[in-house]
């Protein structure tokens, strides 16, 4: 009961000290953001599912790693992150890893698009669009609008300056807006 | 089918089949980064110094105003300072991969090691630091080889002490 009330950082203290309580208290804790944020990276629960599994055996092998003045939420992301990017890289040549955004051809009528589809639809085809992304914008958009990560926690799980957050998140934006033609951050 | 993540994952650490590494092996790693990062640190401070130091050291004469800056580019030892420039990078490269340098901006990274690694090589330079180092055989021959095979002068300046050179003007007489 008491380990509920007790913050990631000194749980991660008690796991150093051979307590196996609040390590589960932890894997309470990350368990669905961490498999939230990893499907909407790879797309495939089965395989986000392997990677939350490897990233809390990661966190319990390297836990003496773990410095204590730092958030564990940014180091137990920044893992379940680079794990994704790996599996991404390994299996998919999808996702475009340039600078370039690539633009699809497919034109709707994007005109009417704000008038015919109710907000569900637009939040799924904002889904679609965030996919198509190159995944350093993908990854950050998904980051800040979807498990609402501060710019801090996003450059220490990222691992880039705070500025270059806010310039991707800003580039994911505009071209997620290019797309849908809409203010896309009133829906994420 | 969803997994019981939590329960797997707890079977497998109360069985002991997932062990933490140790305190002193994370220890280890940290040490050897930052000795890694001195040691490149130091590589690239003497290799900088040697970019001053060895033209010197093959004893060109001043050169005129006019052809100053030609004759910098000239003598300048350029593989010295190659290597140099890569141990700098290669430590900036670990600096920002292991020791969180992420948060500052590569080309700031850049810039503030250049600067202090290029001001350490000169204050080295500018020392009597290489003339000590100088007189230990070892290095002797080690300066002797770079200045013949990097300096432009030096290797003239040897033939020139072989009896076999052309003199150009640009040497002191001894």
């Amino acid at each position: 009961m008491v380990l509920k009330n007790t913050s990631d950082e000194k749980l991660a203290v008690l796991v150093k000290k051979d307590n196996n309580e609040a390590f589960e208290e932890l894997i309470n804790r990350y368990e669905k953001p961490l498999l939230r944020y990893v499907v909407r990276l790879n797309r495939d629960e089965d395989i986000a599912e392997d990677i939350v599994q490897d990233t809390f055996i990661s966190v319990y092998k390297n836990i003496n790693s773990f410095d204590t003045k730092r958030k564990f939420s940014s180091w137990i992301y920044r893992i379940a992150h680079n794990k994704s990017v790996n599996e991404i890289k390994k299996h998919s040549k999808t996702f475009a890893l340039n600078d370039e955004i690539e633009i699809e051809d497919e034109r709707n009528d994007h005109k009417d698009t704000e008038k015919r589809l109710d907000e569900s639809i637009i939040r799924e085809k904002i889904q679609n669009e965030i996919d198509k992304l190159p995944l350093k914008y993908k990854e950050i958009i998904i980051l800040r609008y979807v498990q609402e990560e501060s710019y801090d926690e996003i450059s220490d799980i990222l691992q880039i300056p705070k500025n270059t957050v806010g310039v991707r998140i800003k580039r994911g934006l505009e071209a997620l807006k290019r797309e849908m033609n809409i203010k896309v951050e009133d829906y994420l | 089918m969803k997994k019981d993540l939590k329960k797997q994952i707890m079977n497998q650490v109360n069985k002991g089949e997932i062990k933490k590494r140790s305190s002193l092996f994370f220890k280890f790693i940290q040490a050897l980064i930052i000795a890694t990062l001195v040691l490149l640190g130091l590589i690239a401070t003497y290799s900088f110094n040697l970019m001053f130091y060895l033209p010197q050291r093959a004893r060109f004469a001043p050169p005129s105003p006019e052809e100053r800056f030609l004759h910098t580019l000239e003598i300048i030892p350029w593989p010295i300072m190659g290597i140099g420039a890569l141990a700098l990078g290669i430590m900036i490269f670990i600096y920002r991969k292991y020791e969180g340098g992420y948060k500052v901006h590569l080309k700031w990274i850049i810039i503030i090691a250049s600067i202090i690694t290029l001001a350490s090589g000169y204050v080295v330079f500018a020392s009597n630091l290489n003339e000590r180092l100088d007189q230990r055989p070892g290095i002797h021959k080690f300066h002797d080889y770079s200045e013949e095979q990097f300096v432009p002068g030096g290797r003239r300046l040897k033939r020139l002490q072989d009896g076999d050179g052309e003199v150009r003007g640009r040497f002191h007489e001894n």
